[in-house]
């Protein structure tokens, strides 16, 4: 893949944007492209038709201030089956809009990486971090520890990185798709998330059963607290918050429901290992 | 990163990037909305951005799947109003379109986006593999097929087209 140009370089002309004629066997030769490729490239670059403080503006103005938290990354250690939910919150609670597709499009993780780190990213800047571990079925948010229930084996919770989209003091929320059988649920303190692929997933109060939270994983895919729970989560949550959903629930290989609680649903105790 | 060093960070990146974007789309106005559009959400995201690695293959891998997903938007929309589907990858019509630009145009964009990650912005095959959700395997199929049918258009325009100062028209 090196760049180098070969001998006998682009044909003749071998202008910047046209030197491909005559070169045609040599674009097999993966050098010979490489080159003709960076003159056209060259050819075409432009300078910025905006100033950077324009195009931060922009970004400021369209008012979704997704702060992802530096450490997502750093939720994985405990065990692979740990479910961990990171939880940015924004600045400020009245931030409205509906667009989590535009989030997602663009903060898909890129994953190739051509150089190094050029700098860390600041470290702190005042945003608080919550986890979820599902293993342990808690979520910790500002320094409390709240007991929360996910989805059952059917209607596994859907994972990877999302942002809160949404959010309502009461709605139906729909049953997921991946489960069969499943049915919607009218909850209150009810946080719309969404995730690649279009995915959507909640958090929600688990008024049916407010036993379930740190006990049981029984919901149709949605994360479930207990009523007071999830309403002090809802009024700290701004849309914009980045959450990364990872693993599986502890009670994800059984029976939805078996309703094997636990031992000791307390937050900070070890929860019930899976097979 | 502070506003200065991004502000700094995208005067230096932004027209490499742009020139590297129209080498993908064959469209200048549409590499550069692609490409500012995708500074924009940097500085949205700043903190995936930078905890990422790579700023700039950051934006670039934002800015090709705005490309992408504008194409596709673009193509539906003409297959709606036409009734009759137009054919894969049909070049747009594009006062400053050369030879190899045409020629790219013609790949499928999985062939397109891996020629131009590799030959042009230097991502070794795995890294490609990775960027693109491709195994490495498929990479390397996509790799040499398009290769190999740049260099069968531009043979086929060599025989075909008149040719002043290294264009053809």
């Amino acid at each position: 893949m090196s760049g180098e140009p070969v001998p006998g370089g682009p044909g003749k002309g071998g202008t910047a944007d046209g030197g491909s004629g005559g070169t045609a066997g040599g674009v097999e030769n993966g050098s010979e492209l490489s080159s003709l490729l960076r003159e056209l490239a060259a050819a075409h670059e432009t300078p910025a038709p905006v100033s950077g403080a324009e195009i931060r503006g922009r970004a400021v103005r369209r008012g979704c201030r997704r702060r992802a938290t530096a450490a997502a990354s750093g939720a994985t250690g405990a065990a692979a089956l740990a479910l961990a939910l990171t939880l940015a919150f924004t600045g400020a609670p009245d931030g409205r809009h509906g667009h989590g597709q535009h989030g997602h499009t663009a903060a898909d993780r890129p994953a190739a990486s051509t150089s190094a780190t050029p700098s860390s990213p600041a470290a702190g800047r005042g945003v608080p971090v919550a986890r979820v571990d599902l293993a342990r079925r808690v979520l910790t948010v500002a320094g409390r520890t709240l007991p929360i229930s996910s989805g059952a084996e059917r209607t596994p919770t859907p994972t990877g990185r999302m942002t809160v989209i949404a959010k309502y003091e009461i709605t139906v929320v729909p049953g997921t798709r991946t489960g069969s059988g499943t049915h919607g649920l009218k909850a209150p303190w009810v946080i719309e998330l969404r995730a690649p692929g279009d995915r959507t997933g909640y958090i929600l109060a688990l008024t049916h059963d407010e036993k379930a939270p740190g006990a049981r994983d029984r919901t149709g895919g949605w994360i479930g607290l207990r009523t007071r729970d999830a309403k002090w989560l809802y009024q700290r949550l701004a849309p914009g918050a980045a959450v990364e959903v990872e693993g599986s629930a502890p009670d994800a290989g059984r029976s939805a429901d078996a309703g094997s609680a636990p031992a000791s649903p307390a937050p900070g105790s070890p929860g019930p290992e899976s097979p | 990163m502070d506003e200065e060093e991004f502000d700094a960070f995208y005067a230096a990146a932004f027209p490499r990037l742009t020139g590297q974007l129209y080498a993908f789309t064959g469209d200048h106005g549409e590499a550069q909305d692609v490409v500012q559009e995708a500074f924009v959400r940097a500085w949205d995201h700043r903190r995936d951005f930078l905890a990422d690695g790579s700023p700039e293959a950051w934006i670039r891998t934002v800015a090709m799947r705005l490309a992408v997903s504008r194409w596709r938007r673009a193509r539906r929309w003409l297959e709606l109003v036409r009734r009759d589907p137009p054919q894969d990858h049909v070049p747009g019509p594009g006062p400053d379109r050369t030879a190899l630009v045409a020629a790219l145009r013609t790949l499928p964009e999985t062939q397109r986006m891996a020629i131009v990650l590799h030959h042009l912005c230097d991502l070794t095959i795995e890294q490609v593999a990775s960027e693109t959700g491709a195994p490495v395997g498929t990479v390397k199929a996509r790799l040499s097929r398009g290769r190999a049918a740049l260099a069968r258009r531009l043979g086929e325009t060599d025989g075909l087209g008149e040719r002043e100062d290294g264009r053809v028209r």
